[in-house]
């Protein structure tokens, strides 16, 4: 049996569960915008118990590593990765975006992730069905105004979803693609795509060691923004 | 009892492991096992100061080693330490949340109970780490780029706050006139250098808020540049100096009304800024001139780290007991009465 501990703390909500072989035994779905420290080491301890799984009998932790909230992706890597650390197991980082597309793509269609990144932007990429592991990215993520991610929305015609927070925050944008919108249920990441790809990517891949895993930003810091700009100088 | 400690408040990493000898009810008699300190100051330099964004990223890359070799210093496994606590604050939030998430993930782990620390109280407790026979009671000068505080401690573990600065922190003067000056950063250092080849005399810059126990030094730094562009000609040096000179006259004086205020027995340090050798000298020659003793901590306990969280920690769970695990950071956290 292979238990993974799996967690995604990217959006507004903490979502931790324990999976067996794949499949979750236990999850805890906490709301908790801008209070994840205070809610996912909680979380974790009572999905644990729930699922009658110590701690010691995990054989990986798999982690949202974003695009999303920087303070909720540090407070969800960091522990992933201490956690991982000192139990001595790997340590499996998920794009967020693509654990949200995973239970929407199918052979029919196409499936854009959407994250809501606050500053009249949004994180996004687009997916395929196809690989053993999970979906199939066809565009890199990026993080782009969201009229941009519609137009490329409404060219995939009305066979396309859109899922995810940033979809749901601008509705009528993504309402008037003609694509279909995945309901507030799928607004966030899922504990049962989190621990099936965490668990697929577990057997197939070799996981990364602890110490190099970091969330995925799409954004410089404002501060390296701006220096660059002035080492630049501004005539350019 | 083994606690592992630690720190993330600003622009260090750092963690340790201290050996707390048992049912001790004081920050005396323990023992530094392990002190690791990873400074993000290269990261920083080029921006002229600590960006928040930039700490929280840095910290999350070093946590995990910082710890690990945290523990193989101290010679120990995770299996043997009886504690976990971190800084909650004050500090930057998003650096914050970085150490206390892993506090807890290892408190998890282990199975242990995990503490939130008060990164000033901290500060107040380090000196016994390195000198367990100090007089009592103590006037703590606490001077860094995030706090200038007065702190009387009446009894090992307790702390009083006489007095603060009402805008920037004295380190936080030193890096912008550094910054002003083009000097690089961190100011604290460099200025301290260049001070030694300037005249303190050569300008009468300002000393704020004389007589009270409360600091003062936006005023100086506005002063600085005034004087700077009103004589472009002026040696650098000699500014530096007498910039350096009135932040230390002014934090002596404060720390003299503090010490009689007190009836303190011992004059002690804390901070970054405590390893100014203007401030060190000027505060070692108030206590021989006031009939007290003093003790001016190595840089390395006066700069933060993560032993004078693991031993504030040991206290707090005597005390208070462990922290819930869902307890939060608090940016903004002061030094209350205790
Ligand atoms: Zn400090």
């Amino acid at each position: 049996m292979t238990h993974v501990l799996a967690f995604d703390t990217a959006t507004d909500v903490v979502t931790v569960a324990v999976g067996r072989d794949g499949v979750p035994v236990a999850t805890v779905e906490v709301d908790s915008a801008r209070t994840h420290a205070e809610q996912l080491v909680p979380a974790v301890r009572r999905c644990a118990t729930e699922a009658g799984v110590a701690l010691d009998r995990l054989d990986a932790i798999a982690v949202g590593v974003g695009p999303g909230r920087f303070t909720g992706l540090r407070v969800g890597v960091t522990t992933a990765k201490v956690m991982a650390d000192a139990l001595g197991i790997p340590v499996i980082g998920l794009s967020t975006l693509e654990v949200l597309a995973a239970p929407w793509v199918a052979p029919d269609r196409e499936v854009v992730s959407v994250i809501d990144a606050r500053r009249r932007e949004v994180y996004w990429a687009r997916y395929r069905t196809g690989g053993p592991t999970g979906p199939v990215a066809a565009v890199p993520e990026a993080v782009a105004p969201p009229a941009e991610v519609a137009a490329v929305v409404a060219g995939l015609g009305p066979s396309a979803w859109v899922v995810g927070d940033g979809a749901l925050r601008h509705r009528d944008l993504f309402a008037a693609t003609g694509a279909h919108l995945a309901d507030a249920g799928a607004a966030v990441p899922g504990a049962a795509a989190l621990v099936a790809m965490g668990t697929a990517r577990l057997a197939s891949a070799p996981a990364g060691s602890a110490r190099a895993l970091v969330p995925v930003y799409l954004r410089e810091s404002d501060a390296a923004i701006n220096w660059e700009q002035a080492a630049r100088g501004p005539s350019t | 009892m083994l606690v592992l400690g630690i720190e993330t408040s600003c622009d260090e990493t750092a963690a340790a492991v201290v050996e707390v000898p048992d049912g001790a009810s004081a920050p005396i008699g323990l023992r530094i096992r392990s002190s690791v300190v990873s400074s993000q100051v290269d990261l920083h330099a080029r921006y002229g100061g600590v960006v928040p964004e930039v700490a929280s990223r840095a910290h999350v890359e070093w946590i995990v080693p910082v710890v690990a070799d945290a523990l193989a210093e101290a010679g120990v496994g995770l299996d043997r330490i009886d504690a976990v606590a971190a800084t909650s604050g004050p500090g930057l939030a998003g650096a914050l949340l970085v150490g206390v998430s892993a506090a807890k993930a290892l408190a998890l782990v282990a199975g242990v109970p995990y503490v939130g620390v008060n990164h000033l109280e901290a500060h107040c407790n380090a000196g016994w780490l390195e000198q367990p026979e100090l007089g009592l009671p103590l006037a703590v000068l606490l001077v860094s780029g995030g706090h200038t505080l007065l702190v009387a401690v009446d009894a090992p573990g307790t702390h009083r706050v006489l007095g603060g600065t009402v805008d920037d922190a004295a380190g936080e003067a030193f890096d912008k006139v550094a910054r002003f000056l083009g000097l690089g950063y961190p100011g604290g250092p460099v200025i301290d250098r260049l001070a030694r080849t300037g005249d303190p005399g050569a300008v009468a810059f300002p000393r704020a808020m004389p007589g009270t126990l409360d600091c003062s030094f936006s005023g100086l730094k506005t002063a600085v540049v005034q004087h700077v562009r009103a004589h472009p000609a002026v040696a650098v040096a000699d500014v530096a100096a007498s910039f350096q000179e009135a932040v230390v006259d002014q934090l002596v004086s404060k720390l003299a009304l503090a010490a009689d205020a007190t009836g303190a027995a011992t004059l002690v340090l804390g901070g970054g800024v405590a390893a100014n050798s203007r401030l060190r000298e000027r505060t070692a020659a108030l206590a021989a001139a006031t009939g007290r003793a003093v003790f001016l901590p190595p840089p390395a306990l006066c700069t933060d780290n993560a032993a004078m969280i693991a031993a504030t920690g040991a206290l707090r769970l005597v005390e208070d007991g462990p922290t819930p695990l869902d307890a939060g950071v608090d940016p903004a956290l002061g030094l209350g009465p205790g």
